[in-house]
């Protein structure tokens, strides 16, 4: 038997890149809500005085935008690592976000924040903790969401990432022998996979995804590659385990954020097609796609309480989620919303959101305390990366896009 | 505490299995890694002290299974003191049932969990000299495996050693999110997990073939993959469809075995020692530059190992080089019985090669009567001390030869015979046995449904003096039970071949049966 078929399409070489570390627009409350309503679902409810948690907060750029643009909602924010705690308690404290609290323990508490959440966003944690912490992270996750409420879970996955495991371990136990600052080690390290890979080792020598991993690898500054892997444990996790830990503490799937699924063309693949049409369970469906279109990360959205719409009813939801053009073809204001009426089916919302090209509007009134905080922030150029926050999307977008225009969903 | 909670088992009623499978119960495996004369025959080449037979052994099993290899260690070793555990009753109940059979009262068996072991201390042995953990730990969850290293903490006594087989990530990684599609579609069977498993496994050839992006995945992978319609059901349920299946590293093992006070002595075996084997030599200078860890991690990505099984000990005493030969001087290998075949030996990393005119006569002559050292020397005069030591290692390694044990008893004899009647009786009534009892290899030899269907004619019914018609009753038999021939793992597909395989096995068995078997007091 052979496995060496190949895509009707020639695929470019696989390489599993790390998630990136900055801000993330589908982890804010308006665009989770939005995707939750695209994908056919009771959106949750995410505007006013809501409780939003925000677990591995990296650089911290996603739970200060949130808490920036939603100032009457309460922000709890946590991250295992001190450095990045520090780095957003930073941060806070310069932009003055009362509303933004920031849990400065490695260990996690029985509850996540003072109040039930409504939203609880895990970015890049579970497949990174040791199992005993992940344990206690689900625990607390039980205990802490409300009825109605969603989690939204981003992590490398077995199918992508499986393979590079056994390199990476022993990146980082050279690393780990190392003499000399972090970036010198991460650089004998990577020096020393190369070599092995060169002398012959046939891990990384025949397998295209580790070999690929590894070309990565050297292309990278000595400080990304600490970052991004020897800071951190390679754990990845599959959607079945992800959804199974989840349906324990009574949590149903209902999307991925960023509508992964757009990729999934499953035109040239009858067989798997015919292997999802025939799946019994959606923890099927999915591991099956994952596998078609080797997906290496995944943005898993559940909730506590997921309620399905029917078709009239999602029908009249989309006819009133409000989208902005961000691909500048037909520039406008804020107060001309573009009388963009053309209808769109669900398939179509998930591609032009997939793509960058629409990004949903808030749901709620814009409260007026938003635009000063959003031009202290933007005075102070706090996100970097030339991001700027623009409080009628409910996020940061890069200073070169132009002003949303507003459309209908039809 | 645990890990990703297991996804359930396939079959109806399992509700407390905890994720493993026991629907259907597991094959018997037999290894004679796990004989103590081979065990101590590597533990000396490791440089370390062999077993200590000068007194009782306590062995314990962990994770027997249906307890085949616990009987063999027992009946060929009366004064060993042997406990199997098993968290499936299906397996205790058999295994329990084959001692009884056998007549072994120094053999008996605990349907336990880990986590019982590891907190009740009135389950198993007070102090355990041999653990033994073999296709168990990439199979449990890590919380079992902490539970399992407590256990041995507690448990194992200084000078002991534990015996670990293990999956590896370097040649299972690309299989690991397949082996979870496979439990997700055998679990939506709903059927028994053996009933389901072909079909499964004809639905993940198929997607192997339909252009999904995973494939091409590892070359080990790939053929296991190949291999899967072909596999034992009942086998591949337990390999594939366990809930906590995951490959696992050299760096995890020896962590948790650290936790449980043992260090690496080194690979069960035979060639472990020998460390031109262990890589290419692009990468030799790469890999000893490094500290023992790298080297293990290094070893296995270098040969995409799939498996490895290793051996700890609890206090690492490191023998004199004058020690060590003189239990090497008192080492003696037996013949098995197999010729001497022009193919290349697998070790651990890779294969080495024989030289006919250095091997052919080592072979021919441990047939013959036992060699040491002193006997190989006079073979090879010209060979030093140390090539003889690699001629017989790279002899049992290849199972041309395996350490004997010099001290067999009467008793030995008797339970041995026992407990191999049963099991070539089981055999041609269809069980999947494929190793009998020595006391002088002090545990298992290799045998085949051939080689047993002539001793159960020898023993019951008139013996065979035909190899074609051992082989063509042997061929009507495994018809009629709905079984196959299997060949280097996998099942022989036209008759006219699986057939001719059948008459050489017939003619080896009948070979082997004048001569070899007597002489190993198997027959």
């Amino acid at each position: 038997m052979s496995t060496t078929a190949q895509p009707v399409e020639s695929a470019p070489p696989y390489v599993p890149r790390p998630e990136p570390t900055g801000f993330r627009r589908e982890l804010t409350p308006t665009w989770l809500a939005a995707s939750v309503l695209v994908d056919g679902h009771r959106p949750p409810q995410l505007h006013g005085r809501f409780h939003a948690a925000y677990l591995g907060c990296t650089t911290g750029l996603t739970p200060v935008v949130v808490a920036a643009v939603h100032p009457e909602a309460q922000i709890w924010a946590w991250d295992w690592r001190p450095t990045e705690i520090r780095i957003l308690r930073e941060l806070r404290d310069e932009l003055g976000l009362d509303n933004l609290e920031v849990h400065e323990r490695p260990f996690l508490p029985t509850m996540l924040g003072p109040e039930l959440q409504d939203l609880v966003v895990i970015e890049g944690v579970v497949d990174t903790i040791e199992p005993g912490l992940r344990h206690e992270l689900f625990t607390s996750l039980g205990r802490s969401l409300r009825p109605g409420g969603a989690v939204c879970i981003t992590y490398r996955t077995t199918v992508g990432w499986a393979e590079i495991v056994p390199v990476h371990r022993l990146v980082r136990h050279i690393a780990s022998r190392g003499h000399g600052n972090a970036n010198e080690v991460a650089t004998t390290a990577c020096d020393f996979i190369a070599r092995l890979r060169d002398g012959g080792a046939t891990y990384l020598a025949d397998r295209p995804v580790v070999s690929a991993w590894i070309d990565e690898l050297l292309t990278k500054s000595p400080a990304h590659v600490v970052h991004h892997y020897l800071d951190r444990e390679l754990r990845p996790a599959s959607h079945a385990q992800v959804a199974h830990a989840m349906a324990a503490i009574g949590c149903s799937f209902v999307n991925q954020a960023d509508f992964a699924d757009v990729e999934v063309d499953l035109s040239a693949m009858p067989i798997v097609r015919g292997l999802i049409d025939r799946a019994a369970t959606h923890v099927l469906r999915e591991s099956l796609k994952d596998l078609a279109v080797r997906r290496a990360t995944r943005m898993d959205v559940f909730m506590l309480g997921a309620q399905s719409l029917d078709e009239h009813e999602h029908r009249v939801a989309l006819s009133n989620l409000s989208l902005a053009r961000l691909d500048g073809a037909q520039p406008g204001t804020n107060d001309a919303p573009a009388p963009d009426r053309v209808p769109r089916s669900p398939s179509e919302l998930r591609r032009l959101l997939r793509s960058g090209q629409m990004h949903p509007y808030r749901m709620d009134a814009i409260p007026p305390a938003v635009t000063s905080i959003a031009r202290a922030v933007d005075a102070r150029s706090a996100l970097g990366n030339g991001l700027r926050i623009v409080p009628e999307l409910g996020t940061a977008l890069p200073a070169r896009t132009s002003d949303p225009s507003k459309g209908t969903s039809s | 505490m645990t890990s990703w909670q297991s996804l359930g088992p396939p079959g109806l009623g399992n509700d407390w299995s905890d994720g493993y499978v026991v629907d259907v119960p597991y094959t018997e495996p037999i290894s004679t890694e796990l004989n103590p004369t081979w065990l101590s025959m590597v533990l000396v080449l490791h440089g370390q002290p062999p077993l200590d037979r000068s007194r009782s052994l306590v062995w314990a099993d962990l994770g027997c299974g249906s307890g085949a290899q616990a009987c063999v260690v027992a009946a060929a070793n009366p004064d060993i003191e042997v406990w199997g555990c098993d968290y499936n009753p299906a397996h205790v109940d058999r295994a329990q049932e084959l001692a009884i059979r056998s007549g072994l009262p120094n053999c008996s068996f605990s349907e336990a969990s880990f986590e019982r072991l590891a907190t009740d201390q009135m389950v198993g042995p007070s102090e355990i000299d041999v653990a033994v953990v073999y296709g168990v730990y990439s199979w449990i969850s890590e919380q079992n495996q902490r539970a399992l290293v407590s256990f041995l903490r507690q448990r194992l006594r200084p000078g002991g050693i534990v015996v670990v087989s293990y999956e590896l990530g370097t040649g299972w990684a690309s299989m690991e999110p397949l082996a979870e599609l496979m439990r997700l579609m055998a679990t939506a069977d709903g059927r028994r997990s053996d009933h389901a498993f072909p079909d499964v496994a004809a639905a993940l050839t198929e997607l192997a073939s339909s252009g999904a992006r995973y494939f091409p995945i590892g070359r080990n992978e790939e053929r296991q993959l190949g291999t899967l319609r072909e596999a034992d059901p009942q086998y591949a349920a337990h390999e594939y469809l366990g809930g906590h299946f995951r490959p696992l590293s050299f760096e995890d093992v020896s962590r948790s075995m650290r936790d449980a006070r043992c260090q690496y002595i080194g690979g069960i075996n035979a060639t472990d020692h020998i460390r031109a084997y262990w890589a290419s030599a692009g990468l030799a200078e790469l890999l000893m530059s490094r500290d023992p860890m790298a080297q293990q991690m290094i070893r296995d990505l270098a040969s995409q190992r799939m498996l490895r099984n290793d051996i700890f000990r609890r206090g690492h005493r490191v023998l004199t080089a004058g020690e060590v030969d003189a239990h090497l001087d008192r080492l003696l290998i037996a013949g098995l019985g197999i010729p001497f075949r022009d193919e290349p030996v697998a070790v651990p990393t890779g294969e080495v090669a024989l030289a006919p005119e250095q091997y052919e006569p080592l072979v021919a002559e441990v047939q013959v009567g036992p060699l040491g050292l002193a006997d190989l020397s006079v073979i090879h005069p010209d060979w030093t001390r140390a090539d003889c030591v690699i001629a017989l290692s790279v002899l049992a390694e290849a199972g041309y030869a395996a350490p004997i044990a010099t001290d067999s008893c009467e008793e030995a004899v008797a339970a041995t015979r026992r407990l191999n009647r049963i099991l070539v009786k089981e055999a041609v009534r269809g069980a999947n046995h494929g190793a009998l009892a020595s006391p002088i290899l002090s545990g298992a030899l290799f045998s085949d449904f051939c080689e047993m269907l002539a001793l159960d004619a020898r023993w019951n019914r008139a013996p065979y003096d035909s190899p074609e018609l051992l082989a063509r009753d042997a061929w009507n038999l495994l018809t009629a039970q709905g079984r196959h021939v299997i060949e280097r793992g996998a099942r022989v597909g036209d008759d006219a071949t699986a057939l001719s395989i059948l008459k050489e096995r017939a003619a080896r068995a009948l070979d082997r049966s004048r001569s070899t078997l007597p002489g190993l007091s198997v027959s």
